[in-house]
C-alpha cells in the first residue's frame, strides 16, 4: 500500500475525491467491474449482488487509516490557536536572505526578513518572501522513486549504497554536482564522501554562473571568493552590466547599502551612480546617469578607464599608448577623474561573464584603493563556488564512459546545461543517475534514483552568509510529501549513522562555538544562534587584496586581441522574480511583473526601440532567434534603453518537465551560453533573426508607459534640491470642501514612500499577496488587465527613447479621506474608519464596481470569478487572520488592518500606548530599500510626521481634494 | 378638452380618411380580437429566440461571474451600463408624448401615445435588467433597497447616484405604468361590451373598473389623466438627470461635467423619439394603421429629432469647449483621447449619426419618406448607443494615472446579453399590439373631424 499520510478528506466542503484515495482505502486495488459485460438476466443479477453483499462489509473491514491529530483541547505549550509563532531561519546564501518565518497553527504562512541580519538588515525580495508557497507546491515529490516506481526510504537506501560501492568497486568515478555550496556542515559531508569513495568528485554548477569574479579573484589575489561589498561607503558606484539591484550576487544586501545612500532626509548628499549596460536592468533604471553600450564598447570603456586612471596613478599595468576605438573619450576621462577624486570611496563593478574584464576592473578598484574600503576580500574556508570548466569536463567524462555514478542535488543540468542533447546522451552512459529534486524535472526523469529533497523550511542547515556570519536555517514544518534532506542521504552513503541535525550541531560545538565570545556555554550558544537565526563571528579574518600585476597584462592582451562582432547580439538575463527559474513552479513570482518590461508568465525577446522601428516590429511580434546551432521562437518586447543590435532574452523558461504552472510557458535561454574563456558566458553574437507572421498576446500590467507630462512623479536632480529642497515639488493647494472633515482624533495613519529609496524590486508586492491572501489569476487573466495585486509599482520612462530615465512609483489604496470611492457605493460597502482607514466591507459589497471606476488611482481589484482555491496544498499558506474574497466582490489594500489591530492589542495587553514603529506593514516590512514609512500622524514624534514635514513630500493627485493619506517624497537624481 | 373646438382649414387632419367611430373600434380592436398575422409570429419567434439568448448569456454570466465580460481593472463599466442608459433614454419618448404633449395639448399624440407609453415600459424594464446583472453578486441585488432589515444599523448609502437611480428608475416605471393603464380604461370597456364570450368578458370586465362611460366617469378619467400628466412631466425631466448623475458626480475626468443632465435629457428624448418612429413605422404596416399614425405624425416626430438632434449636438461642442477652456489637463486629455485616441471611432460613428444624419430631417421629401426615416431613426439610435458607450469606457479607459490605462472589447456574451434586451423588448411590444389595443381607440375618436367640429356632417 502506497503511504499516504496527509490527504484524507474530512468535510463537505473538502470533498473533493481523489481517486487515489480511494484506491488507497480499498487496498487490494480497485473492483474491475464493466457493467456492460454482465448478462443482463436474473441468474448474472443474484451473481453480482451476492457478491456485491458479500465484498462490501468485507471491504469495509479495511481497517481506517490512523490520523496523527491531537485536539487542542490537549494544549501544547507552544502553540496558541490564532497566536502566530516565529522562527528565524536562512536560505541559501546564493538564493536568498535571512529569514523569520511566522507559523499559524504549525503552518508556515509568511516570510519576513531578519532584522538582525547585518547582511539584509530585514530586507527582503519576491524571490525570498515567494519561497514558503514553493513549500505547498503540491507537484513536489511524494516519496523516493526507483525507475520512476515509488520505493520506501529504507530501500533505496541500501541500493543506492549498494551502486555506489559498485562503481566504486570497478574504479568508475562517483561525482556529486551541486550548486555553490556555503554550508560548512554539507561541505563536511562532501569531504567524508571524498575519504570513503576513491573516485568521488564534486562539481559546482550555477545555471547563471558568476564565476568568472572567482576565478579573476583567484588570479588577481589567489582568493576565489565572491567580493564583500560595501556600497554604504562608495561616494561613486560605476557598474558595468552588474545588475547588483536586481540578481547579481547579493541584492537584497546591495539594495539595502544602496539605498541607505539616497536618503536626503538624514543625508544631504547622495551616492552617484553610473551604470553602462547593454540591457534596461532594475539597477540600470536607477542609475543617476545610464549609459546603454554594446559590450564590445563594454570592454573598450574599462580598458580605456583603466589607462586613465594608471597614468593618474603613475602605475603601469597596461602598456601604455593607443587607446581602444569606440568610445567617447571626454565621457572616459570625466568618470576617471571622478573616480580618483573619489579614491577609496567608490567601487566598480562588472557583471561581466569574462574573466579578463573581471581582471580589469580588480584592475581599477586595485589602483583606486577600494579594496579594504568598499571592497572585502575575506578568505572564506566555507564555500565553494563554481567553475565552469568542471561542469564541462563532468559532461567529457560521462561521455567517455568513465563515470559509474552521478547525484544530481539541486541541479537539473538537463535544463541548464547548454546543449541538453549532449548531456542527455552522455547521461545515458552511467550507470548510477541519481537526483535530489522537490519535483519533477529534466533531469530527474532521466535519473534511476529520484530521492525527494526538502524545502528549506522542512530542513536544518547551516551557512555562513558571510565569512563572518553564521546563519541557521531550521524546519518549521514536519515534512509535507515524505522527503528528506539530501545531506541525510549522503551522510549514509557516507557511512555515518548519525543525523544531520546531529552532525550539524556537533560541527557548531567543535568549530564554531570556539570562533565566538558572547556566550559561554554551548548550549546557550547553540539556542541563541538557532532562535535569532544567525551569529556574529568574531574571529578576526584574513583579507587577501594584493593584485597579482602581470595577471592584468596578460588578460589586457587577450581582450584587445579578441575580434569585433558587427551582428546582432543575444544577451541572456535573469528576471528579478525568477532569476534561473528555481521558483519557476511558484505562481506569485510567475505574476510578479517584471520591474522593468512589467510582463508576467513569460520570456520573450527584449528589442531596442531602433531595431524595432527598422523592421517595423511591435510587441508581441513573434521572432526567431538562430545561432548555427539553436533556435528559439518568442515574442517581442520592445524596450526603450536596449542598445541598438542587442536582443535580451530571459533565463528559466521554457521548462519541458516542470509542475502545472510553468509547463510550456516561454522559451529556455539557456542553450544560447556559450563556454568561453573557461567561463559560461551569456553572451552570444551573430545571431540571426527571422521575422515570423506569429504575433501573440503579451500579458503585460502596464501598457502605457509615459507620463504624458502630467504631475504624477515629482523629480529634481541633487544640484537644484541643494539649492532649494522644495525643487521639483509644488507647494500644496489650499481646497475648500462642500463636506466636514471627518473626526481626527486619535490614531490617524498615513504612509510616505521615499520615491528615492524605492528602487522597484517588486518585493512589497509578494509581500502583499502573502500577507493578504491576494489570488494568483493567470496569464490569460492578466492579458485581460485583471491581476489581483493591490500593490502595484508604476514605471514610466522619460526622455530619450533609445536611453530613457526611468521612475518607478509604487501605487497602492491612497486611503483618501474625500475618498470619491465612498461616495458612490450604493451599499456603504467602502468607509471611513475612525483611524482614517478606507475599509472594504467584503460582505457587504454587492459589486457594482462603481467605487473602482471613480477611484482615480484605479487600485481596486474585483473578483471576476471565483479565483480557484481548489488545491488543498496550496491552501495552507492562507493567512487565517484575513478572508478569501468571494467572487464579485471588490477589494483593495486595507494597509494590512490585521497588523495594526494584532500591535494594538499587543500593546493594550502589555498596558502601554502604540509606539511608533510597533505596526509595520507587509510591503513595508520587506522592503529592501526601507522606502515605505507608515505610522501615526497625530504622534508629533513619528516617523511619519517628520517625513511629512519635508520638503520632497507631495500627494498624488493633491488636487482633486480627495485627501489621500499616502505621500510621496520627490525623486532626486545625482546628475547635472 | 373642450376648449380646442375649432379646426383650421390649413391644417391637416389628424386622420386621414373618413372613420366613423365603429370603424375606428374594428380597426384598432381587430388584431385583439381576431387571429394575428403570419408576420406577427415570425417576429414573435424571432424576438423569443434572441431573448432565450439572452436568458441563457445572463445565466451563463451569473454562474461564472462578471469575468465572462470584457471588463477588466480600469474598465469597471462597459456594455452593461450603455446599455442601462440606452434603454432608459429610449423611455423617454413615451411619458413626453403622453404628459407633456397633453399638458400642450398637441392632438396629434392621440394615436401614438399608447404605443410609445408601452415602449417606454418595455424600455425601462429592459433597462432595469442591467443595473441588476452587472452586480457582481446579484442574488444580493435587494441590498439596494431601503428596507427594514436586520442586520443593524446597515443602510443605503444616500450619497450614491447609483441608490438614486433605483428611486428614479423605479418612480418613473411606476408612474408610466400607472399612466399607461388609465389611459387603457375606457378600451378596456369597449373591448368588454364587444366581447362575446363569458370569459374574455369578464377579463375586460376586471380590468375596466367597472367603467360605465357615463360623464362622471369620464370627467374622473381626464382629470386623472391630467393630474398624472402633471406627475410625469418631471420625472421626463429627473430620470435621466439622474442617470447623468451617475457620471456627473464622480472625479472621472469626461465624466465629471455640469452639463451631464441636460445633455442627457435631450439625448433621450432625441434617441426615444428615434424609437417610436421605428416602432411606429413597423406598426403602422404591420397592423394597418397608416389613417391614424399618418405622415403628420412621422413629420412632427421627425421634427422633434431635428430639434432634439442639434441639442445633443450643442452638448457635444460646449463639452470640448468647456474641456478646453477650463484648463484642466486631464479633462482636456479625455475629451482630444475621445476624438483621436485609439477608440476615436466610436465617437466618431456617434458624431456621424447623431449630428449629421438628423439633418436630413430639413427636407420634407425625406421625412414624408417613410424608408428613408426608419433608417435614419435606426441611425440616431446607433448613434446613441455609441454616446453612451463613448461617455463611459473612453472616459473611464484612459483617466489619471497612465500606467493604469486599459482597453476594452466586448465578449460575447456581453453581445447576446444586449441582444436578449432587445429579445425582452419586442417580445413584449409584439405581445402588447396582439393582446391590448395599440392606439388610444377613446382618445382618437375625440380628434375626428366631425368630433370636434359639430357643423360638419356626419
Amino acid at each position: 500500500m502506497k503511504k499516504n499520510n496527509t490527504t484524507y478528506w474530512q468535510d463537505v466542503e473538502n470533498k473533493v475525491l481523489d481517486p487515489e484515495h480511494l484506491k488507497s482505502e480499498f487496498g487490494e486495488g480497485e473492483l474491475q467491474f464493466d457493467i456492460g459485460s454482465i448478462k443482463k438476466d436474473r441468474r448474472s443479477f443474484l451473481k453480482v449482488m451476492g457478491f456485491s453483499f458479500t465484498a462490501i462489509p468485507l471491504a469495509s473491514c479495511m481497517r481506517i487509516p490512523v490520523k496523527k491529530a491531537i485536539p487542542y483541547l490537549y494544549k501544547s505549550d507552544q502553540v496558541t490557536p490564532g497566536v502566530a509563532n516565529w522562527y528565524a531561519t536562512s536560505m541559501d546564501p546564493m538564493k536568498g536572505s535571512s529569514l523569520l518565518v511566522k507559523t499559524r497553527e504549525g503552518r508556515p504562512i509568511k516570510i519576513e526578513g531578519n532584522s538582525l541580519s547585518p547582511i539584509t538588515k530585514g530586507g527582503t525580495f519576491g524571490t525570498d518572501q515567494a519561497s514558503v508557497l514553493s513549500l505547498y507546491n503540491s507537484s513536489r515529490f511524494k516519496g523516493p522513486l526507483l525507475d520512476g516506481k515509488p520505493i520506501e526510504w529504507a530501500n533505496i537506501d541500501k541500493k543506492l549504497e549498494a551502486a555506489l560501492n559498485n562503481a566504486n568497486d570497478k574504479e568508475k568515478k562517483i561525482v556529486l554536482v551541486t550548486r555553490t555550496i556555503s554550508s560548512p556542515s554539507t561541505l563536511d559531508i562532501i569531504a567524508q564522501l571524498k575519504e570513503k569513495y576513491s573516485n568521488f568528485d564534486h562539481v559546482v554548477f550555477e545555471p547563471t554562473s558568476q564565476s568568472a569574479i572567482l576565478r579573476a579573484n583567484e588570479e588577481c589575489f589567489s582568493n576565489a571568493v565572491y567580493p564583500t561589498i560595501s556600497l554604504d561607503r562608495a561616494d561613486l558606484i560605476v557598474s558595468f552590466s552588474a545588475d547588483f539591484l536586481g540578481t547579481w550576487l547579493s541584492p537584497v544586501e546591495y539594495t539595502k547599502q544602496y539605498t541607505s545612500r539616497r536618503d536626503l532626509t538624514i543625508h544631504n548628499t547622495l551616492s552617484k551612480h553610473y551604470q553602462f549596460e547593454s540591457l534596461m536592468t532594475l539597477t540600470g533604471s536607477n542609475a543617476d546617469q545610464r549609459f546603454s553600450v554594446t559590450p564590445e564598447e563594454e570592454k573598450s570603456f574599462i580598458i580605456n578607464l583603466l589607462a586613465e586612471i594608471q597614468r593618474k596613478a603613475g602605475r603601469s599595468l597596461l602598456p601604455p599608448g593607443q587607446q581602444l576605438p569606440g568610445t567617447n573619450r571626454e565621457l572616459v576621462s570625466q568618470i576617471a577623474g571622478e573616480l580618483w577624486e573619489k579614491k577609496g570611496k567608490s567601487v566598480i563593478l562588472s557583471g561581466s561573464q569574462n574573466k579578463d574584464i573581471q581582471i580589469m576592473v580588480n584592475a581599477l578598484n586595485s589602483l583606486l584603493d577600494n579594496y579594504g574600503e568598499t571592497i572585502d576580500l575575506y578568505e572564506n574556508p566555507y564555500f565553494k563556488g563554481p567553475k565552469d570548466q568542471e561542469t564541462e569536463d563532468l559532461i567529457s567524462t560521462m561521455e567517455a564512459g568513465e563515470i559509474g555514478a552521478v547525484l544530481f542535488w539541486d541541479t537539473n543540468l538537463a535544463y541548464h546545461y547548454r546543449d541538453t542533447q549532449r548531456f542527455t546522451k552522455a547521461l545515458k552512459k552511467v550507470v548510477t543517475r541519481c537526483s535530489f529534486a522537490s519535483a519533477d524535472d529534466e533531469t530527474s526523469v532521466l535519473c534511476n534514483y529520484v530521492l525527494p529533497m526538502n524545502h528549506f523550511l522542512e530542513s536544518w542547515d547551516d551557512y555562513f552568509q558571510a565569512p563572518n556570519v553564521l546563519t541557521y536555517s531550521q524546519p518549521v514544518i514536519q515534512p509535507l510529501f515524505g522527503s528528506r534532506m539530501a545531506q541525510e542521504t549522503l551522510l549514509k552513503l557516507a557511512g555515518s549513522t548519525t543525523k544531520y541535525y546531529d552532525f550539524l550541531k556537533k560541527n557548531a560545538e567543535i568549530k564554531f562555538f570556539k570562533m565566538q565570545t558572547k556566550k559561554m556555554l554551548f548550549h546557550e550558544f547553540w539556542n541563541h544562534t538557532v532562535h535569532d537565526g544567525l551569529s556574529l563571528m568574531n574571529s578576526s579574518l584574513s583579507k587577501k587584496s594584493d593584485l597579482a600585476k602581470n595577471v592584468v597584462a596578460l588578460s589586457y592582451a587577450r581582450l584587445v586581441k579578441a575580434t569585433l562582432n558587427k551582428g546582432m547580439t543575444l544577451i541572456g538575463y535573469q528576471k528579478v522574480g525568477m532569476r534561473a527559474g528555481d521558483m519557476i513552479n511558484n505562481p506569485w513570482l510567475q505574476e510578479l511583473p517584471d520591474p522593468i518590461t512589467k510582463a508576467t508568465w513569460d520570456n520573450y525577446f527584449l528589442i531596442s526601440p531602433i531595431d524595432a522601428k527598422k523592421q517595423n516590429l511591435k510587441t508581441g511580434q513573434v521572432i526567431k532567434v538562430a545561432t548555427d546551432k539553436v533556435t528559439l521562437v518568442l515574442p517581442i518586447i520592445v524596450q526603450p534603453g536596449v542598445r541598438e543590435n542587442m536582443i535580451g532574452v530571459a533565463y528559466g523558461y521554457g521548462r519541458s518537465v516542470a509542475g502545472k504552472v510553468a509547463k510550456n510557458l516561454g522559451g529556455n535561454a539557456f542553450p544560447f551560453v556559450q563556454f568561453s574563456n573557461g567561463s559560461f558566458n551569456n553572451i552570444a553574437t551573430d545571431v540571426k533573426v527571422d521575422i515570423t507572421p506569429e504575433k501573440r498576446e503579451m500579458a503585460l500590467t502596464q501598457t502605457h508607459h509615459s507620463m504624458e507630462g502630467r504631475d504624477i512623479v515629482r523629480e529634481t536632480t541633487l544640484k537644484e534640491w541643494k539649492v532649494d529642497n522644495h525643487a521639483g515639488n509644488k507647494p500644496s493647494i489650499k481646497l475648500v470642501s462642500m463636506w466636514g472633515k471627518h473626526d481626527q482624533s486619535g490614531e490617524q495613519w498615513g504612509m510616505a514612500i521615499d520615491l528615492n529609496k524605492c528602487t522597484g524590486c517588486s518585493g512589497c508586492i509578494i509581500s502583499c499577496n502573502a500577507e493578504n491572501n491576494v489570488p494568483v489569476v493567470g496569464k490569460k487573466e492578466v492579458h485581460s488587465r485583471r491581476e489581483m495585486h493591490w500593490l502595484r509599482i508604476d514605471r514610466y520612462y522619460k526622455g530619450d527613447e533609445e536611453n530613457p530615465e526611468v521612475v518607478h512609483q509604487p501605487i497602492m489604496c491612497q486611503h483618501c479621506d474625500n475618498a470619491p470611492c465612498e461616495t458612490v457605493c450604493p451599499v456603504i460597502a467602502t468607509v471611513q474608519s475612525s483611524d482614517g482607514l478606507n475599509q472594504q466591507v467584503y460582505n457587504r459589497c454587492v459589486g457594482t464596481r462603481y467605487c473602482a471606476n471613480n477611484c482615480p488611482y484605479k487600485v481596486r481589484r474585483f473578483n471576476w470569478f471565483d479565483y480557484a482555491h481548489d488545491d488543498k496544498y496550496e491552501n495552507m499558506v492562507l493567512n487565517p487572520d484575513i478572508v478569501v474574497r468571494s467572487r464579485g466582490v471588490m477589494e483593495k489594500c486595507s494597509m494590512c488592518i490585521q497588523r495594526i489591530q494584532e500591535s494594538k492589542l499587543v500593546a493594550k495587553k502589555e498596558e502601554r500606548p502604540l509606539k511608533d514603529g510597533d505596526i509595520q506593514l507587509a510591503c513595508q516590512q520587506s522592503c529592501p530599500g526601507d522606502a515605505i514609512v507608515f505610522g501615526n500622524l497625530n504622534d508629533p514624534k513619528s516617523k511619519i510626521s517628520t517625513l511629512l514635514k519635508n520638503a520632497r513630500k507631495y500627494r498624488l493627485l493633491e488636487e482633486l481634494n480627495i485627501q489621500p493619506r499616502v505621500n510621496y517624497l520627490t525623486k532626486v537624481r545625482n546628475k547635472g | 378638452m373642450s376648449a380646442d373646438t375649432h379646426t383650421s382649414k390649413l391644417r391637416n387632419p389628424l386622420i386621414t380618411k373618413f372613420r366613423s367611430y365603429k370603424e375606428i373600434s374594428d380597426d384598432v380592436f381587430k388584431s385583439v380580437e381576431g387571429s394575428p398575422s403570419k408576420l406577427w409570429y415570425i417576429g414573435l419567434s424571432i424576438s423569443i429566440c434572441a431573448l432565450v439568448m439572452g436568458i441563457a448569456a445572463v445565466s451563463y454570466q451569473i454562474i461564472y461571474g462578471i469575468g465572462t465580460w470584457g471588463l477588466n481593472k480600469t474598465v469597471g463599466w462597459a456594455w452593461d451600463i450603455t446599455n442601462f442608459v440606452f434603454w432608459v433614454g429610449i423611455g423617454h419618448a413615451g411619458t413626453l408624448i403622453s404628459a407633456i404633449l397633453l399638458l400642450f395639448r398637441q392632438k396629434w399624440r392621440t394615436s401614438v401615445n399608447r404605443a410609445a407609453e408601452a415602449m417606454t415600459i418595455f424600455a425601462v424594464m429592459c433597462a432595469g435588467i442591467f443595473p441588476i446583472i452587472h452586480m457582481g453578486r446579484p442574488w444580493l441585488a435587494h441590498w439596494v433597497f431601503p428596507y427594514p432589515n436586520m442586520r443593524g444599523t446597515l443602510w443605503v448609502n444616500f450619497r450614491s447616484p447609483l441608490l438614486w437611480d433605483v428611486f428614479a428608475i423605479s418612480t418613473y416605471f411606476i408612474v408610466s405604468a400607472v399612466f399607461w393603464y388609465v389611459g387603457m380604461i375606457p378600451d378596456f370597456a369597449s373591448l368588454r361590451d364587444r366581447a362575446k364570450t363569458g370569459i374574455k368578458k369578464s377579463i375586460y370586465r376586471f380590468f375596466s373598473f367597472g367603467w360605465n362611460g357615463s360623464h362622471r366617469t369620464w370627467h374622473r378619467y381626464e382629470m386623472l389623466c391630467l393630474i398624472l400628466a402633471g406627475l410625469a412631466t418631471p420625472l421626463v425631466v429627473s430620470v435621466h438627470t439622474i442617470v447623468s448623475f451617475d457620471f456627473a458626480t464622480s472625479v472621472i475626468p469626461g465624466w465629471h461635467t455640469t452639463i451631464l443632465p441636460p445633455y442627457f435629457v435631450a439625448g433621450a428624448v432625441f434617441s426615444g423619439f428615434a424609437m417610436v418612429l421605428t416602432l411606429l413605422i413597423i406598426t403602422r404596416k404591420v397592423m394597418n394603421f397608416e389613417n391614424y399614425i399618418t405622415m403628420g405624425h412621422i413629420e412632427a416626430m421627425c421634427k422633434i429629432v431635428l430639434l432634439t438632434g442639434m441639442f445633443v449636438s450643442l452638448a457635444y461642442m460646449t463639452e470640448f469647449f468647456v474641456a478646453w477652456y477650463s484648463g484642466n489637463e486631464y479633462e482636456r486629455y479625455a475629451f482630444i483621447n475621445r476624438a483621436t485616441g485609439p477608440m476615436c471611432w466610436a465617437y466618431w460613428i456617434m458624431v456621424t449619426c447623431n449630428v449629421i444624419s438628423p439633418h436630413f430631417f430639413w427636407f420634407k421629401k425625406i421625412r414624408t419618406n417613410v424608408a428613408a426615416v426608419f433608417i435614419l431613426s435606426i441611425i440616431v439610435n446607433i448613434g446613441m448607443w455609441f454616446e453612451r458607450f463613448v461617455i463611459i469606457v473612453t472616459s473611464l479607459h484612459r483617466d489619471y494615472l497612465p500606467s493604469s490605462w486599459a482597453s476594452y472589447s466586448p465578449t460575447k456574451i456581453e453581445v447576446i446579453t444586449f441582444i436578449g434586451s432587445f429579445g425582452l423588448f419586442f417580445t413584449l411590444f409584439l405581445l402588447f399590439v396582439r393582446f391590448l389595443p395599440a392606439i388610444n381607440v377613446a382618445e382618437v375618436k375625440t380628434v375626428l373631424k366631425f368630433a370636434r367640429n359639430k357643423n360638419e356632417k356626419c
